[in-house]
Protein backbone atom coordinates (compact mmCIF):
# COMPACT_ATOMS: atom_id res chain seq x y z
CA UNK A 1 0.00 0.00 0.00
CA UNK A 2 1.44 3.96 -0.78
CA UNK A 3 2.01 5.56 1.79
CA UNK A 4 -1.15 8.28 0.92
CA UNK A 5 -3.34 5.41 0.35
CA UNK A 6 -2.63 3.78 3.81
CA UNK A 7 -2.99 7.44 5.58
CA UNK A 8 -6.40 7.48 3.58
CA UNK A 9 -7.82 4.12 4.68
CA UNK A 10 -6.59 4.53 7.86
CA UNK A 11 -8.09 7.46 8.94
CA UNK A 12 -11.44 6.46 7.38
CA UNK A 13 -11.54 3.27 9.36
CA UNK A 14 -11.10 5.24 12.32
CA UNK A 15 -13.69 7.99 11.32
CA UNK A 16 -16.53 5.98 13.07
CA UNK A 17 -15.11 6.07 16.18
CA UNK A 18 -13.22 9.79 15.92
CA UNK A 19 -17.11 10.81 14.93
CA UNK A 20 -18.55 9.51 18.07
CA UNK A 21 -15.55 9.74 20.51
CA UNK A 22 -14.83 13.66 19.09
CA UNK A 23 -18.97 14.53 19.61
CA UNK A 24 -19.71 12.97 22.62
CA UNK A 25 -16.24 13.02 24.68
CA UNK A 26 -13.86 14.95 24.02
CA UNK A 27 -16.05 17.62 22.35
CA UNK A 28 -17.93 18.10 25.76
CA UNK A 29 -14.43 18.79 27.62
CA UNK A 30 -13.55 21.55 25.10
CA UNK A 31 -17.25 23.00 25.08
CA UNK A 32 -16.88 22.92 29.14
CA UNK A 33 -13.71 24.91 28.96
CA UNK A 34 -15.74 27.32 26.73
CA UNK A 35 -19.04 27.62 29.28
CA UNK A 36 -16.73 27.58 31.87
CA UNK A 37 -15.87 31.35 31.15
CA UNK A 38 -19.69 32.10 30.62
CA UNK A 39 -22.90 32.96 32.89
CA UNK A 40 -24.90 30.62 31.71
CA UNK A 41 -28.40 29.16 33.08
CA UNK A 42 -28.56 26.59 30.40
CA UNK A 43 -31.60 27.18 28.37
CA UNK A 44 -31.02 31.06 27.43
CA UNK A 45 -30.36 31.34 23.65
CA UNK A 46 -26.61 33.98 24.97
CA UNK A 47 -24.05 33.31 27.10
CA UNK A 48 -22.84 36.13 29.01
CA UNK A 49 -18.76 36.54 28.76
CA UNK A 50 -17.20 36.42 32.30
CA UNK A 51 -13.54 35.74 31.61
CA UNK A 52 -11.92 34.17 34.55
CA UNK A 53 -14.95 35.05 36.70
CA UNK A 54 -16.56 31.92 37.51
CA UNK A 55 -12.85 30.31 38.59
CA UNK A 56 -12.02 33.57 41.18
CA UNK A 57 -15.63 32.62 42.70
CA UNK A 58 -14.35 29.28 43.22
CA UNK A 59 -11.06 30.07 44.58
CA UNK A 60 -13.17 32.35 46.90
CA UNK A 61 -15.61 29.80 48.09
CA UNK A 62 -15.75 27.61 50.93
CA UNK A 63 -18.08 24.98 49.68
CA UNK A 64 -15.59 24.41 46.58
CA UNK A 65 -12.56 24.23 49.22
CA UNK A 66 -14.71 21.35 51.87
CA UNK A 67 -15.38 19.41 48.28
CA UNK A 68 -11.95 19.52 47.32
CA UNK A 69 -10.88 18.14 50.56
CA UNK A 70 -14.12 15.54 50.72
CA UNK A 71 -12.92 14.47 47.55
CA UNK A 72 -9.14 14.24 48.29
CA UNK A 73 -10.25 12.38 51.81
CA UNK A 74 -12.57 9.95 50.31
CA UNK A 75 -9.29 9.12 47.37
CA UNK A 76 -6.85 8.79 49.83
CA UNK A 77 -9.08 6.69 52.17
CA UNK A 78 -10.20 4.67 49.40
CA UNK A 79 -6.60 4.27 47.78
CA UNK A 80 -4.82 3.28 51.27
CA UNK A 81 -7.63 0.67 51.92
CA UNK A 82 -7.92 -0.83 48.53
CA UNK A 83 -4.73 -0.97 47.19
CA UNK A 84 -2.79 -3.14 50.16
CA UNK A 85 -6.06 -5.30 50.39
CA UNK A 86 -6.49 -5.75 46.90
CA UNK A 87 -2.16 -6.97 46.51
CA UNK A 88 -2.53 -8.89 50.19
CA UNK A 89 -5.42 -10.94 48.50
CA UNK A 90 -4.04 -11.14 44.90
CA UNK A 91 -0.51 -12.57 46.36
CA UNK A 92 -3.11 -14.98 49.03
CA UNK A 93 -5.26 -16.33 45.91
CA UNK A 94 -2.12 -17.38 44.50
CA UNK A 95 -1.53 -19.89 46.67
CA UNK A 96 -4.36 -21.28 47.74
CA UNK A 97 -4.69 -23.69 44.79
CA UNK A 98 -7.87 -24.72 43.27
CA UNK A 99 -10.17 -23.03 45.69
CA UNK A 100 -8.57 -19.90 43.90
CA UNK A 101 -11.15 -19.48 40.86
CA UNK A 102 -14.18 -20.15 43.30
CA UNK A 103 -12.92 -17.17 46.02
CA UNK A 104 -12.04 -15.15 42.94
CA UNK A 105 -15.51 -15.40 41.95
CA UNK A 106 -17.12 -14.32 45.50
CA UNK A 107 -14.69 -11.30 45.67
CA UNK A 108 -15.83 -10.03 42.53
CA UNK A 109 -19.29 -10.38 42.70
CA UNK A 110 -19.96 -7.14 44.00
CA UNK A 111 -18.18 -5.61 41.13
CA UNK A 112 -21.09 -7.08 39.07
CA UNK A 113 -23.86 -4.89 40.62
CA UNK A 114 -24.69 -1.39 39.16
CA UNK A 115 -25.16 1.58 41.50
CA UNK A 116 -28.16 1.28 42.28
CA UNK A 117 -28.03 -2.35 43.82
CA UNK A 118 -24.70 -0.96 46.04
CA UNK A 119 -26.68 1.86 46.93
CA UNK A 120 -30.02 -0.06 48.57
CA UNK A 121 -27.65 -2.68 49.65
CA UNK A 122 -25.76 0.33 51.87
CA UNK A 123 -29.51 1.56 53.07
CA UNK A 124 -30.60 -2.06 54.05
CA UNK A 125 -27.04 -2.35 56.13
CA UNK A 126 -26.99 1.35 57.36
CA UNK A 127 -30.60 2.35 57.81
CA UNK A 128 -31.23 4.26 61.45
CA UNK A 129 -34.06 1.66 61.92
CA UNK A 130 -34.60 -1.34 60.67
CA UNK A 131 -30.84 -1.54 58.84
CA UNK A 132 -28.71 -4.84 59.12
CA UNK A 133 -25.86 -3.26 61.27
CA UNK A 134 -27.97 -1.66 64.18
CA UNK A 135 -30.42 -4.63 64.24
CA UNK A 136 -27.43 -6.57 64.95
CA UNK A 137 -25.54 -3.92 67.91
CA UNK A 138 -29.40 -4.50 69.58
CA UNK A 139 -29.45 -8.43 69.37
CA UNK A 140 -25.95 -8.39 70.92
CA UNK A 141 -26.40 -5.64 73.76
CA UNK A 142 -24.51 -2.94 72.22
CA UNK A 143 -27.07 -0.61 72.19
CA UNK A 144 -25.28 1.94 72.90
CA UNK A 145 -23.02 1.71 69.56
CA UNK A 146 -26.11 2.13 67.16
CA UNK A 147 -26.12 5.17 65.55
CA UNK A 148 -27.97 6.77 61.92
CA UNK A 149 -24.62 6.20 60.14
CA UNK A 150 -25.39 8.39 56.82
CA UNK A 151 -27.25 11.06 58.74
CA UNK A 152 -23.99 12.32 61.28
CA UNK A 153 -21.08 13.99 60.16
CA UNK A 154 -18.65 11.96 61.62
CA UNK A 155 -19.58 8.84 59.91
CA UNK A 156 -21.35 9.16 56.71
CA UNK A 157 -18.13 9.75 55.21
CA UNK A 158 -16.52 6.78 56.40
CA UNK A 159 -19.62 4.60 55.22
CA UNK A 160 -19.54 5.87 51.82
CA UNK A 161 -15.89 5.30 51.21
CA UNK A 162 -16.79 1.57 52.83
CA UNK A 163 -18.80 1.55 50.18
CA UNK A 164 -16.70 2.16 47.35
CA UNK A 165 -14.23 -0.41 48.59
CA UNK A 166 -17.03 -3.36 48.77
CA UNK A 167 -17.98 -2.40 45.56
CA UNK A 168 -14.87 -2.35 43.30
CA UNK A 169 -11.99 -3.52 45.32
CA UNK A 170 -12.07 -7.08 43.30
CA UNK A 171 -11.38 -5.28 40.37
CA UNK A 172 -8.03 -4.38 41.78
CA UNK A 173 -7.21 -8.12 42.98
CA UNK A 174 -7.59 -9.35 39.45
CA UNK A 175 -6.14 -6.37 38.15
CA UNK A 176 -2.97 -7.62 40.86
CA UNK A 177 -3.91 -11.60 39.82
CA UNK A 178 -2.60 -11.00 36.23
CA UNK A 179 0.36 -8.63 36.69
CA UNK A 180 1.27 -11.20 39.34
CA UNK A 181 0.89 -13.75 36.69
CA UNK A 182 2.65 -12.33 34.28
CA UNK A 183 6.54 -11.35 36.33
CA UNK A 184 9.34 -13.34 35.66
CA UNK A 185 10.42 -16.60 37.67
CA UNK A 186 14.17 -15.32 37.82
CA UNK A 187 13.34 -12.34 39.83
CA UNK A 188 12.32 -14.47 42.66
CA UNK A 189 14.96 -17.67 42.26
CA UNK A 190 17.27 -15.05 42.49
CA UNK A 191 16.03 -12.93 45.49
CA UNK A 192 15.50 -16.10 47.22
CA UNK A 193 18.90 -16.76 47.08
CA UNK A 194 19.78 -13.45 49.06
CA UNK A 195 17.17 -13.65 51.98
CA UNK A 196 14.58 -16.01 53.46
CA UNK A 197 11.97 -13.30 54.09
CA UNK A 198 8.63 -13.30 51.93
CA UNK A 199 8.40 -9.99 53.24
CA UNK A 200 11.55 -8.41 51.86
CA UNK A 201 10.55 -10.19 48.46
CA UNK A 202 7.47 -8.34 48.72
CA UNK A 203 8.94 -5.16 49.25
CA UNK A 204 12.21 -5.07 47.60
CA UNK A 205 10.71 -7.06 44.15
CA UNK A 206 7.30 -7.60 43.72
CA UNK A 207 5.98 -4.01 44.98
CA UNK A 208 8.86 -2.47 42.03
CA UNK A 209 7.66 -4.53 39.61
CA UNK A 210 4.30 -3.87 40.43
CA UNK A 211 4.31 0.27 40.08
CA UNK A 212 2.66 0.69 36.88
CA UNK A 213 -0.31 -1.49 37.95
CA UNK A 214 -0.31 0.65 41.06
CA UNK A 215 0.03 3.87 39.35
CA UNK A 216 -2.77 3.06 37.13
CA UNK A 217 -5.53 1.75 39.90
CA UNK A 218 -4.80 5.03 41.19
CA UNK A 219 -5.36 6.46 38.08
CA UNK A 220 -8.57 4.44 38.51
CA UNK A 221 -9.79 5.48 42.08
CA UNK A 222 -9.43 8.87 41.25
CA UNK A 223 -11.75 8.57 37.65
CA UNK A 224 -13.84 6.26 40.14
CA UNK A 225 -14.14 8.70 43.22
CA UNK A 226 -15.22 11.61 40.36
CA UNK A 227 -17.40 9.33 38.39
CA UNK A 228 -19.36 6.32 39.92
CA UNK A 229 -19.06 7.27 43.33
CA UNK A 230 -21.08 10.42 42.07
CA UNK A 231 -24.15 8.52 41.31
CA UNK A 232 -23.69 6.25 44.48
CA UNK A 233 -23.20 9.18 46.93
CA UNK A 234 -25.97 10.66 45.23
CA UNK A 235 -28.49 8.40 46.38
CA UNK A 236 -27.06 7.29 49.77
CA UNK A 237 -26.51 10.93 51.05
CA UNK A 238 -27.17 13.66 48.32
CA UNK A 239 -23.63 15.48 49.55
CA UNK A 240 -25.04 15.73 52.79
CA UNK A 241 -25.07 15.72 56.43
CA UNK A 242 -23.76 19.41 56.13
CA UNK A 243 -21.39 19.03 53.17
CA UNK A 244 -19.50 16.17 54.73
CA UNK A 245 -20.04 13.90 51.84
CA UNK A 246 -20.07 16.52 49.17
CA UNK A 247 -17.17 15.61 46.55
CA UNK A 248 -16.55 17.90 43.33
CA UNK A 249 -18.73 15.53 40.92
CA UNK A 250 -21.51 16.50 43.51
CA UNK A 251 -20.90 20.45 43.51
CA UNK A 252 -20.71 20.34 39.55
CA UNK A 253 -23.92 18.38 39.26
CA UNK A 254 -25.79 20.34 42.03
CA UNK A 255 -24.73 23.17 40.89
CA UNK A 256 -25.42 22.80 36.98
CA UNK A 257 -29.08 20.61 37.89
CA UNK A 258 -30.19 22.30 40.26
CA UNK A 259 -29.01 25.91 40.61
CA UNK A 260 -28.80 25.71 36.52
CA UNK A 261 -25.72 27.68 37.38
CA UNK A 262 -23.47 25.72 33.78
CA UNK A 263 -20.91 28.17 34.27
CA UNK A 264 -19.88 27.32 37.63
CA UNK A 265 -20.53 23.67 37.03
CA UNK A 266 -18.29 23.56 34.07
CA UNK A 267 -15.42 25.49 36.08
CA UNK A 268 -15.57 22.64 38.84
CA UNK A 269 -15.21 20.28 36.03
CA UNK A 270 -12.25 22.27 34.42
CA UNK A 271 -10.82 22.25 38.12
CA UNK A 272 -11.25 18.39 38.72
CA UNK A 273 -9.73 17.84 35.33
CA UNK A 274 -6.53 20.12 35.65
CA UNK A 275 -6.31 18.32 38.92
CA UNK A 276 -6.50 14.74 37.69
CA UNK A 277 -3.62 15.28 34.97
CA UNK A 278 -1.65 17.26 37.97
CA UNK A 279 -1.77 14.54 39.75
CA UNK A 280 -1.02 12.13 37.26
CA UNK A 281 1.45 13.25 34.79
CA UNK A 282 4.77 13.07 36.59
CA UNK A 283 4.52 9.57 36.99
CA UNK A 284 2.86 9.15 33.78
CA UNK A 285 6.08 10.48 32.27
CA UNK A 286 8.14 8.29 34.55
CA UNK A 287 6.94 5.14 34.15
CA UNK A 288 7.06 6.13 29.74
CA UNK A 289 10.97 7.50 30.31
CA UNK A 290 11.45 4.15 32.12
CA UNK A 291 10.04 2.00 29.59
CA UNK A 292 12.07 3.77 26.83
CA UNK A 293 15.48 2.72 29.09
CA UNK A 294 14.61 -0.64 29.86
CA UNK A 295 12.51 -2.25 27.46
CA UNK B 1 21.25 -31.13 51.85
CA UNK B 2 18.54 -34.00 52.05
CA UNK B 3 18.69 -33.88 55.31
CA UNK B 4 18.18 -30.14 55.87
CA UNK B 5 14.87 -30.68 53.53
CA UNK B 6 13.59 -33.05 56.11
CA UNK B 7 14.61 -31.86 58.95
CA UNK B 8 12.67 -28.35 56.85
CA UNK B 9 9.46 -30.63 55.96
CA UNK B 10 9.32 -32.08 59.82
CA UNK B 11 9.94 -29.10 61.52
CA UNK B 12 7.42 -26.65 59.14
CA UNK B 13 4.94 -29.48 58.79
CA UNK B 14 2.02 -28.58 60.92
CA UNK B 15 3.23 -24.69 60.94
CA UNK B 16 2.83 -24.66 57.11
CA UNK B 17 -0.64 -26.75 57.64
CA UNK B 18 -1.88 -23.75 60.04
CA UNK B 19 -0.85 -20.89 57.98
CA UNK B 20 -3.07 -23.01 54.98
CA UNK B 21 -5.65 -23.62 56.95
CA UNK B 22 -5.53 -19.46 58.20
CA UNK B 23 -5.44 -18.70 54.56
CA UNK B 24 -8.44 -20.35 53.47
CA UNK B 25 -10.23 -19.07 56.95
CA UNK B 26 -8.73 -15.61 55.69
CA UNK B 27 -10.64 -15.99 52.21
CA UNK B 28 -13.94 -17.50 53.40
CA UNK B 29 -14.62 -15.03 55.55
CA UNK B 30 -13.93 -12.53 52.42
CA UNK B 31 -16.00 -14.44 50.72
CA UNK B 32 -18.51 -14.10 53.45
CA UNK B 33 -18.75 -10.50 53.20
CA UNK B 34 -18.77 -9.89 49.59
CA UNK B 35 -21.20 -12.38 48.90
CA UNK B 36 -23.75 -12.42 52.33
CA UNK B 37 -24.94 -8.73 51.73
CA UNK B 38 -26.24 -10.32 48.30
CA UNK B 39 -27.85 -13.50 49.75
CA UNK B 40 -29.62 -11.38 52.48
CA UNK B 41 -31.16 -9.34 49.66
CA UNK B 42 -32.59 -12.89 47.93
CA UNK B 43 -34.00 -13.62 51.55
CA UNK B 44 -35.13 -10.23 52.02
CA UNK B 45 -37.05 -10.41 48.68
CA UNK B 46 -39.31 -13.55 49.75
CA UNK B 47 -40.49 -12.19 53.00
CA UNK B 48 -43.19 -9.28 54.13
CA UNK B 49 -42.36 -5.64 55.65
CA UNK B 50 -43.68 -7.41 58.32
CA UNK B 51 -41.83 -9.77 58.83
CA UNK B 52 -38.67 -8.02 58.77
CA UNK B 53 -39.70 -5.34 61.08
CA UNK B 54 -40.17 -8.04 63.26
CA UNK B 55 -36.59 -10.31 62.60
CA UNK B 56 -34.20 -8.79 59.97
CA UNK B 57 -32.02 -11.74 60.23
CA UNK B 58 -34.48 -15.15 60.44
CA UNK B 59 -35.40 -16.95 57.00
CA UNK B 60 -38.20 -16.85 54.82
CA UNK B 61 -41.56 -18.80 55.99
CA UNK B 62 -42.64 -19.29 52.47
CA UNK B 63 -41.10 -19.04 49.34
CA UNK B 64 -43.61 -17.05 47.67
CA UNK B 65 -43.10 -14.70 44.44
CA UNK B 66 -45.57 -11.59 45.76
CA UNK B 67 -42.81 -9.18 45.96
CA UNK B 68 -41.42 -10.08 42.10
CA UNK B 69 -45.23 -9.70 41.16
CA UNK B 70 -45.45 -6.61 42.88
CA UNK B 71 -42.08 -5.10 41.36
CA UNK B 72 -44.55 -5.60 38.08
CA UNK B 73 -47.55 -3.84 39.07
CA UNK B 74 -44.70 -0.73 39.56
CA UNK B 75 -45.73 1.73 36.62
CA UNK B 76 -43.05 2.47 34.26
CA UNK B 77 -41.00 -1.03 34.67
CA UNK B 78 -41.76 -2.27 31.61
CA UNK B 79 -40.75 1.23 30.05
CA UNK B 80 -37.47 1.02 31.83
CA UNK B 81 -36.79 -2.77 30.79
CA UNK B 82 -37.13 -1.88 27.42
CA UNK B 83 -35.29 1.27 27.58
CA UNK B 84 -32.51 -0.50 29.03
CA UNK B 85 -32.38 -3.37 25.92
CA UNK B 86 -32.60 -1.17 23.42
CA UNK B 87 -29.90 1.43 24.67
CA UNK B 88 -27.50 -1.38 25.44
CA UNK B 89 -28.02 -3.08 22.33
CA UNK B 90 -27.46 0.03 20.10
CA UNK B 91 -25.05 1.61 22.08
CA UNK B 92 -23.05 -2.31 21.87
CA UNK B 93 -23.79 -2.54 18.28
CA UNK B 94 -22.18 0.86 18.25
CA UNK B 95 -19.11 0.59 19.42
CA UNK B 96 -18.26 -3.01 18.55
CA UNK B 97 -18.17 -2.09 15.06
CA UNK B 98 -15.98 1.58 15.61
CA UNK B 99 -13.97 0.87 17.82
CA UNK B 100 -13.22 -2.99 15.81
CA UNK B 101 -11.95 -0.35 12.61
CA UNK B 102 -10.34 1.96 14.48
CA UNK B 103 -8.47 -0.65 16.75
CA UNK B 104 -7.79 -2.60 13.44
CA UNK B 105 -6.31 0.30 11.86
CA UNK B 106 -3.86 1.66 14.31
CA UNK B 107 -2.68 -1.49 15.01
CA UNK B 108 -2.06 -2.82 11.22
CA UNK B 109 -2.45 0.09 9.20
CA UNK B 110 1.00 2.32 8.96
CA UNK B 111 -0.48 5.68 8.47
CA UNK B 112 0.50 9.32 9.47
CA UNK B 113 -1.02 10.17 12.86
CA UNK B 114 -1.90 6.78 14.05
CA UNK B 115 -0.06 7.32 17.76
CA UNK B 116 -1.17 10.53 17.96
CA UNK B 117 -4.72 9.10 17.68
CA UNK B 118 -4.12 6.21 20.41
CA UNK B 119 -2.32 8.03 22.48
CA UNK B 120 -5.65 10.38 22.88
CA UNK B 121 -7.66 7.53 22.93
CA UNK B 122 -5.52 6.31 25.82
CA UNK B 123 -4.94 10.23 27.71
CA UNK B 124 -8.94 10.51 27.66
CA UNK B 125 -9.27 7.28 29.46
CA UNK B 126 -8.29 8.79 32.37
CA UNK B 127 -10.48 11.88 31.83
CA UNK B 128 -13.17 11.27 34.86
CA UNK B 129 -16.62 11.02 34.09
CA UNK B 130 -17.66 14.40 36.06
CA UNK B 131 -15.59 16.33 33.68
CA UNK B 132 -17.66 15.76 30.93
CA UNK B 133 -21.58 15.23 31.97
CA UNK B 134 -22.30 18.99 32.40
CA UNK B 135 -21.05 20.16 29.06
CA UNK B 136 -22.38 16.46 27.75
CA UNK B 137 -25.30 17.25 28.92
CA UNK B 138 -25.31 20.18 26.68
CA UNK B 139 -24.31 18.87 23.89
CA UNK B 140 -27.19 16.44 23.84
CA UNK B 141 -29.21 18.85 24.06
CA UNK B 142 -28.14 21.06 21.30
CA UNK B 143 -28.05 18.21 18.75
CA UNK B 144 -31.70 17.54 19.57
CA UNK B 145 -31.22 14.24 21.21
CA UNK B 146 -33.32 15.19 24.65
CA UNK B 147 -36.04 13.22 24.32
CA UNK B 148 -34.53 10.12 22.41
CA UNK B 149 -32.93 7.43 23.22
CA UNK B 150 -29.64 8.70 21.29
CA UNK B 151 -29.37 10.97 24.08
CA UNK B 152 -28.01 7.93 26.18
CA UNK B 153 -26.95 5.62 22.98
CA UNK B 154 -24.42 7.73 21.69
CA UNK B 155 -22.54 8.84 25.19
CA UNK B 156 -22.39 5.21 25.95
CA UNK B 157 -20.57 4.28 22.70
CA UNK B 158 -17.78 7.26 23.23
CA UNK B 159 -17.44 6.32 27.32
CA UNK B 160 -16.44 2.79 26.22
CA UNK B 161 -14.28 3.79 22.64
CA UNK B 162 -11.12 4.15 24.29
CA UNK B 163 -11.07 1.64 26.46
CA UNK B 164 -12.39 -0.84 23.53
CA UNK B 165 -9.77 0.22 21.40
CA UNK B 166 -6.80 -0.68 23.49
CA UNK B 167 -8.18 -4.04 23.98
CA UNK B 168 -8.59 -5.42 20.80
CA UNK B 169 -5.74 -3.20 19.43
CA UNK B 170 -3.75 -4.96 21.50
CA UNK B 171 -5.09 -8.49 20.11
CA UNK B 172 -4.96 -7.42 16.32
CA UNK B 173 -1.17 -6.39 17.27
CA UNK B 174 -0.73 -10.51 18.40
CA UNK B 175 -2.76 -12.26 14.86
CA UNK B 176 0.34 -12.97 12.70
CA UNK B 177 0.04 -10.69 9.39
CA UNK B 178 0.68 -13.67 5.98
CA UNK B 179 -2.97 -14.13 6.53
CA UNK B 180 -3.66 -10.78 5.37
CA UNK B 181 -0.76 -10.42 2.99
CA UNK B 182 -2.48 -13.50 1.33
CA UNK B 183 -5.44 -11.99 0.90
CA UNK B 184 -4.49 -8.92 -0.40
CA UNK B 185 -2.21 -10.83 -3.00
CA UNK B 186 -6.19 -12.13 -4.02
CA UNK B 187 -7.61 -8.32 -4.85
CA UNK B 188 -9.39 -8.87 -1.55
CA UNK B 189 -10.44 -5.44 -0.77
CA UNK B 190 -9.62 -3.88 2.95
CA UNK B 191 -13.05 -4.20 4.27
CA UNK B 192 -13.73 -7.95 3.21
CA UNK B 193 -10.36 -8.56 4.51
CA UNK B 194 -11.68 -7.41 8.41
CA UNK B 195 -15.12 -8.68 7.18
CA UNK B 196 -13.71 -12.49 6.16
CA UNK B 197 -10.38 -12.94 7.71
CA UNK B 198 -9.74 -10.74 10.44
CA UNK B 199 -13.55 -10.82 12.40
CA UNK B 200 -13.16 -14.87 12.46
CA UNK B 201 -9.86 -14.85 14.17
CA UNK B 202 -10.76 -12.49 16.39
CA UNK B 203 -13.93 -13.39 17.42
CA UNK B 204 -12.94 -14.53 21.06
CA UNK B 205 -11.59 -10.85 22.25
CA UNK B 206 -14.42 -9.32 20.22
CA UNK B 207 -16.89 -11.34 22.76
CA UNK B 208 -14.75 -10.18 25.72
CA UNK B 209 -15.19 -6.72 24.65
CA UNK B 210 -18.48 -7.04 24.11
CA UNK B 211 -19.26 -8.90 27.65
CA UNK B 212 -16.99 -5.69 29.75
CA UNK B 213 -19.23 -3.26 28.14
CA UNK B 214 -22.52 -4.78 28.20
CA UNK B 215 -21.76 -5.05 31.90
CA UNK B 216 -20.91 -1.53 31.98
CA UNK B 217 -23.57 -0.24 30.14
CA UNK B 218 -26.86 -2.40 31.96
CA UNK B 219 -25.52 -1.02 35.28
CA UNK B 220 -24.83 2.74 34.29
CA UNK B 221 -26.59 5.05 36.50
CA UNK B 222 -24.97 8.65 36.89
CA UNK B 223 -25.42 9.60 32.88
CA UNK B 224 -28.77 8.05 32.85
CA UNK B 225 -30.57 10.19 35.30
CA UNK B 226 -28.55 13.39 33.79
CA UNK B 227 -28.85 12.84 30.18
CA UNK B 228 -32.51 11.42 30.09
CA UNK B 229 -34.77 13.99 29.62
CA UNK B 230 -37.85 12.75 31.52
CA UNK B 231 -38.48 9.60 33.37
CA UNK B 232 -39.86 7.99 29.82
CA UNK B 233 -36.12 7.78 28.79
CA UNK B 234 -34.63 6.26 32.07
CA UNK B 235 -33.25 2.89 31.87
CA UNK B 236 -33.57 0.07 34.63
CA UNK B 237 -30.75 1.30 37.30
CA UNK B 238 -32.25 5.03 36.56
CA UNK B 239 -35.84 3.89 37.57
CA UNK B 240 -35.98 1.91 39.96
CA UNK B 241 -33.33 4.71 41.60
CA UNK B 242 -36.24 7.09 41.29
CA UNK B 243 -39.25 4.97 41.47
CA UNK B 244 -38.30 2.32 44.45
CA UNK B 245 -35.75 4.56 46.26
CA UNK B 246 -37.45 7.64 46.93
CA UNK B 247 -41.22 6.58 46.34
CA UNK B 248 -40.78 3.23 48.11
CA UNK B 249 -38.28 3.72 50.49
CA UNK B 250 -39.10 1.50 53.46
CA UNK B 251 -40.90 -1.64 51.29
CA UNK B 252 -37.47 -3.49 51.40
CA UNK B 253 -38.89 -6.62 50.10
CA UNK B 254 -40.16 -5.12 46.48
CA UNK B 255 -36.84 -3.15 46.54
CA UNK B 256 -34.85 -6.23 47.22
CA UNK B 257 -36.59 -8.14 44.34
CA UNK B 258 -36.59 -5.52 42.10
CA UNK B 259 -32.68 -4.95 42.33
CA UNK B 260 -32.45 -8.87 41.78
CA UNK B 261 -34.45 -8.76 38.75
CA UNK B 262 -32.49 -5.99 37.31
CA UNK B 263 -29.46 -8.00 37.83
CA UNK B 264 -30.26 -11.24 36.23
CA UNK B 265 -28.50 -10.39 32.85
CA UNK B 266 -25.29 -9.66 34.49
CA UNK B 267 -25.01 -12.36 36.90
CA UNK B 268 -26.29 -14.96 34.20
CA UNK B 269 -23.62 -13.52 32.10
CA UNK B 270 -20.96 -13.91 34.84
CA UNK B 271 -22.06 -17.19 35.95
CA UNK B 272 -21.17 -18.60 33.00
CA UNK B 273 -18.19 -16.64 31.55
CA UNK B 274 -16.45 -15.80 34.63
CA UNK B 275 -13.05 -16.61 33.61
CA UNK B 276 -13.62 -14.30 30.47
CA UNK B 277 -14.83 -11.43 32.33
CA UNK B 278 -12.06 -11.72 34.10
CA UNK B 279 -9.02 -11.48 31.85
CA UNK B 280 -10.86 -9.06 29.76
CA UNK B 281 -11.26 -6.37 33.04
CA UNK B 282 -7.53 -7.76 33.54
CA UNK B 283 -6.47 -6.78 29.47
CA UNK B 284 -8.39 -3.79 29.89
CA UNK B 285 -6.40 -2.19 32.63
CA UNK B 286 -2.92 -0.66 31.53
Amino acid sequence: MSTRNATLSGWLLCLPAIAIFGCFFLGPAFVGAYVSMHVWNGSSPTLAYAGLRNYTDLVGDGRFWNALWVTLAAFLAMALIKLPLALAIAVGLAKVGRMARFYRAALFLPYMLSTTTVAIIWIFLFDPYQGLVNQLLQDIGLESLQQGWLGQSSTALPIIVAGGVWWTFGLYVVLFTAALATMPRDYYDAARLETNSSFKILLHVTLPLLREQIFSSAVMLIGGVLGYMTGFILLLTGGGPAGHTETLGIVSHSLAFRALDFGHASAVSILVLLLVFSLIIVPTVRIARTRVEFR
Amino acid sequence: MPDSSARNLATSGPATAMVHGLRHLFFTVLSLLTVGPVIWVVLLSFRTTREITLDPFALPTQYNLDNYRAVFTQPDIGLFLINSFITVAAALILVLIASTLAAYAIARIDFVGRQTLFVIFLISDSIPLIVIIVPLFIVVQHLGLSGTLLALILPYAAMNMGVSVYILRGFFRSINSDIEDAARLDHCGLLATIWYIILPIARPSLIVVAIINFISYWNEYFLATVLASSQRFFTLPAGLAATLVNKHGTNWPVMSAAVLMSMIPVLVLFAVTQDKIVRGWASAIR
